[in-house]
């Protein structure tokens, strides 16, 4: 594996550090200790009018040790990485653990459960250009963007960028675990402002990849901030209805955050869950599938392991509509006595599909004939007990399974137990956010909010 | 009292000494930076400890400390800035630093390096927050004993709680910024906050309830009658919204309560009046100063300089003395927040508000603590006033579209009006609105002016900050109310 130029610490040196911290906690009585260090660099170029407006050189580290002695923990964190701050962090750790509480579920992961070996998904592509060549990137995107601009309409470039970064992270756990993983992160984007009547509005695409080769060209994404300001223009309210609502793609992320939420163990277990006791039932529509996958090689959320060293597996969270199992850390599957499932840092890769096929997105449209289409959520929330669902939203409106015109200033609401068994479809025009590979996502029996 | 030599001794024994960082090296960084035609560079050196301690299960059974310190670096010409940032303060760390922030820097003109710099101290004192130390009064005895203590009272308050969860953080920010001039400023910025949430259960339902408050202050303040009014105000919310029923949807008028809701004129004026987007053109509020944007009687004002406020900063980031900036006058926007470089391109005056979540962020214009004033109405002749509408007391947060000026906010704990009298409690709803245009429909401000707690904080371009919010009970008619009920 080659090491990258951004980062200012080698693989290898980032291992010492999380052993030097173990090992110093081996020294206290009765004590043992997990230590995780992370170090990052990385680039980042944001320009405007042909020039650069800001150029950045990111650089940080940080180690974090928790010391157990006798179910008892404590945590401490420090920035400065010589052998005197290392060993004030575990000294510090352990007067913390020796002064709380005592919990008998608080302890290491248990060693049976440790990934001391195991796959470890391709995740590091470093960057090898320099400065210049991604100031020359971010710039070629805003001259795609200006150049994609449609005529006569009052439509700008308000900025475009670049960045890359690379990340190291290095786990010890007292016993003989040591295992470290280097990753990359490379983006594009660009922003463009559409102004009418009503206002103006800005509209950003972007795209991040683990390979910078793998980036949507400067044109796509250009292109794709420029059509989405333009998708601005005329936009107004629409009827309040209850109905059908289409969540786009790109937006699935909305429902499916919920989700993760009430299957993490610790809700679980506090019964502060929307869907308790979920495990064996049917939580959604009995076409929805969630699928998991730790190991997909440069996959946005791939890691061979978690941040107690467990790994996670490539199962089934949901499948067809009947919950199979929680995210689970050390703390959560103790208080339940089950296994952890390397969830401590939350899921992995993820895919939500349908056994009913949905077509492409103006099937969809079909589909939903006539109601809203979201996408952009501006922001409301899910109570995580209730799960009473609302949200600020943009989007457009179908009549008669067709796009009819742009809309904003509404809101939706619904509640979630009920909103996953209303799922109508999943579409075929799977696009990936972050962690999450879906489809367009019909959901019947929404509130509507609107203003006309 | 705070800032001046005290706080610059105790800069530079915590940030510099450490580190055998000299004044000489110091002035060769900016030396560095404030060349090849910069008109605007500096060096923040920050450090900062923080210690948190959490209750779960009736039980503290973990806490945390930590250290983080570091050094950015920026270096502008005309508006386009370099920067970069280090956690290592040794001499040729820093001086690396400099370098490598000038080196990003494309627009240089070849000049001479900047000489004959000497370092000056510009910090005066202050007594707007003391120069204690709340992480190292946060110790495990003390603070296990309050978490248990408001753990027996949520749940002595009504026997419908069933969780409880809370954690006490502390935190404690030297910092000291050193301009392109070489002069430098420093302060001290302790933060302390306590914060519980609880799930009450009753009838095989289940709902929550939350509360937080915090000061740049001991942690005597975390007395009896702090901690028990947090831990009321979290049961009263929990136990209301067992019986909430869906909120209503559609336009109808919305009557705001005290202290936090004022999160909404946070977001649906403040972020509109921070100097960046207004010298980029990008603001909702752009063109519009010396005009009438709100109803008569509506004024607000960020004030950085509110004693033991979350919000308040004696002096910002880049050393500016905290200023009161009436923002909205008698309905008129008169003012605009700025930071150094905004106030600097516009040829505004700096009004102290250039904040950075930390030495690995760049400043930008940052509220402070933001409310709207009092009025002269009686609170409870507001809510009378309404025919059908909602109530609501407490937010869970929201957010703001600078650049359209569309804001929302979800509440935590709301009521039906109906007939001028709250009715019943309704689930949480998502309240939307574009802010010049709320402004007008403010119809009824009352007299009962507060700020929040010490439970808000403020997002800003990925950027944390804490800040305060207020305002008094507020009527604003044609809001839209985004329940699930019709």
């Amino acid at each position: 594996m080659t090491q990258g130029a951004l980062l200012l610490r080698t693989e290898e040196e980032l291992r010492e550090v999380a052993q030097q911290a173990v090992d110093h906690a081996g020294t206290i009585a009765g004590a043992r200790a997990r230590a995780s260090v992370f170090a990052s660099g990385g680039i980042n170029a944001l320009v405007r009018d042909g020039q650069v407006d800001k150029a950045q050189r990111d650089g940080s580290q940080m180690l974090s040790v928790t010391v157990f002695l006798d179910g008892r923990s404590g945590s401490s964190s420090t920035a400065a990485l010589d052998p005197a701050s290392i060993r004030l962090a575990v000294e510090e750790a352990a007067t913390i653990a020796r002064n709380v509480q005592p919990d008998p579920n608080v302890d290491l992961a248990d060693p049976s459960w440790l990934a001391f070996d195991g796959p470890s998904p391709k995740v590091f592509a470093p960057y090898h250009g320099g400065v210049d060549q991604l100031v020359e990137s971010a710039l070629a995107v805003e001259k795609a963007a200006i150049a994609a601009l449609p005529t006569g309409k009052d439509i700008a470039v308000t900025e475009a960028g670049a960045a890359s970064s690379e990340h190291g992270w290095a786990l010890a756990i007292s016993g003989g675990f040591c295992r470290s993983v280097m990753s990359s992160n490379h983006s594009r984007w660009c922003a463009a402002i559409a102004r009418d009547d009503n206002g103006q509005s800005i509209e950003f695409a972007d795209s991040s990849d683990k390979r910078f080769d793998s980036l949507d060209s400067v044109e796509t994404v250009a292109e794709r901030a420029i059509r989405r300001a333009e998708a601005r223009l005329g936009a107004r309210s629409a009827p309040a209805m209850r109905g059908p609502v289409l969540f786009e793609a790109r937006i699935a992320q909305v429902v499916v955050a919920d989700v993760l939420n009430a299957l993490d163990g610790l809700s679980q277990h506090r019964g502060a869950s929307f869907l308790p006791d979920a495990v064996g039932r049917q939580v959604a529509a009995d076409h929805v599938t969630l699928m998991e996958d730790p190991f997909e090689d440069y996959g946005p959320a791939s890691a061979p392991f978690d941040g107690e060293g467990v790994a996670g597996s490539r199962r089934a969270l949901i499948e067809d509509g009947i919950a199979r199992g929680y995210l689970h850390g050390s703390l959560s599957a103790r208080r339940m006595a089950t296994q952890s499932s390397g969830n401590s840092q939350g899921a992995y890769n993820l895919e939500l599909s349908s056994s009913k096929p949905g077509g492409m997105l103006t099937d969809m449209h079909r589909m939903l004939g006539r109601g809203l289409v979201v996408t952009a959520v501006k922001g409301g929330g899910t109570d995580p007990v209730t799960g009473n669902f609302t949200r600020a939203v943009s989007g457009y409106w179908v009549e008669d399974g067709a796009v009819a015109y742009p809309v904003d200033d509404l809101t939706i609401a619904g509640s979630m137990p009920d909103m996953l068994h209303n799922i109508i479809a999943i579409g075929a025009d799977v696009e990936r956010q972050g962690g999450l590979r879906s489809g367009s996502i019909l959901i019947d029996g929404m509130q509507v909010g609107g203003q006309s | 009292m705070n800032g001046g030599t005290q706080a610059l001794d105790l800069a530079r024994a915590r940030l510099w000494d450490r580190s055998e960082l000299d004044e000489a090296t110091v002035v060769r960084a900016i030396g560095t930076l404030a060349s090849r035609g910069a008109d605007l560079a500096d060096l923040y050196f920050e450090s900062v400890r923080s210690r948190q301690w959490n209750l779960e299960n009736g039980q503290v059974s973990n806490g945390s400390f930590t250290i983080d310190q570091g050094v950015g670096a920026r270096t502008s010409r005309e508006g386009r800035v370099a920067f970069a940032y280090s956690a290592d303060f040794r001499p040729e760390a820093l001086l690396d630093v400099a370098a490598a922030a000038q080196s990003l820097r494309r627009d240089g003109v070849d000049s001479a390096e900047a000489g004959g710099l000497r370092l000056a101290s510009r910090s005066s004192s202050h007594d707007l927050y003391a120069m204690i130390d709340p992480v190292e009064q946060a110790q495990a005895e003390i603070c296990i004993a309050l978490l248990q203590k408001v753990d027996a009272m949520a749940r002595a308050a009504d026997p419908r709680i069933v969780d409880v969860r809370a954690n006490i953080g502390a935190a404690d920010k030297v910092m000291l910024v050193v301009d392109q001039d070489a002069q430098m400023a420093a302060d001290v910025r302790p933060v302390l906050r306590l914060f519980v949430q609880v799930i009450a259960e009753a009838k095989g339902r289940r709902a929550q309830g939350m509360d937080g408050i915090g000061g740049r202050y001991g942690i005597e303040r975390f007395d009896d009658a702090a901690v028990g009014a947090m831990v009321a105000n979290a049961v009263r919310q929990a136990t209301v919204n067992l019986d909430a029923r869906p909120a209503p949807s559609g336009v109808m008028s919305v009557v705001l309560g005290p202290g936090y809701p004022g999160v909404l004129f946070h977001e649906a004026i403040g972020h509109g009046l921070e100097g960046d987007h207004h010298r980029l053109k990008l603001s909702a509020f752009t063109g519009m100063l010396g005009k009438q944007i709100a109803s008569k009687g509506v004024t607000v004002i960020d004030d950085g300089g509110m004693s033991e406020r979350l919000g308040s900063v004696a002096m910002d980031d880049e050393g500016t003395p905290a200023d009161r900036t009436v923002l909205i006058e008698d309905g008129i926007l008169v003012g605009m927040m700025q930071d150094r470089l905004n106030a600097g391109m516009m040829n505004w005056k700096r009004t102290g508000n250039g904040r950075r979540q930390s030495y690995a962020h760049l400043p930008m214009p940052r509220m402070t603590n933001t409310y709207l004033g009092a009025g002269e109405e009686d609170p409870a002749d507001i809510i009378a006033s309404v025919g059908r509408g909602i109530y609501a007391p407490a937010f869970g947060g929201g957010q703001v579209d600078i650049v359209s000026g569309r804001f929302n906010f979800s509440t935590t704990e709301a009521w039906l009006i109906e007939d001028g009298k709250l009715t019943a409690p309704v689930e949480g709803a998502t309240l939307i609105g574009i802010g010049h245009e709320a402004l007008k429909h403010i119809s009824r401000i009352g007299n009962d002016l507060a700020l929040d707690a010490g439970q808000a904080s403020c997002g800003k371009q990925g950027q944390n900050l804490s800040v305060s919010v207020g305002q008094p009970t507020l009527r604003i008619d044609e809001m839209m109310v985004g329940g699930r009920g019709e």
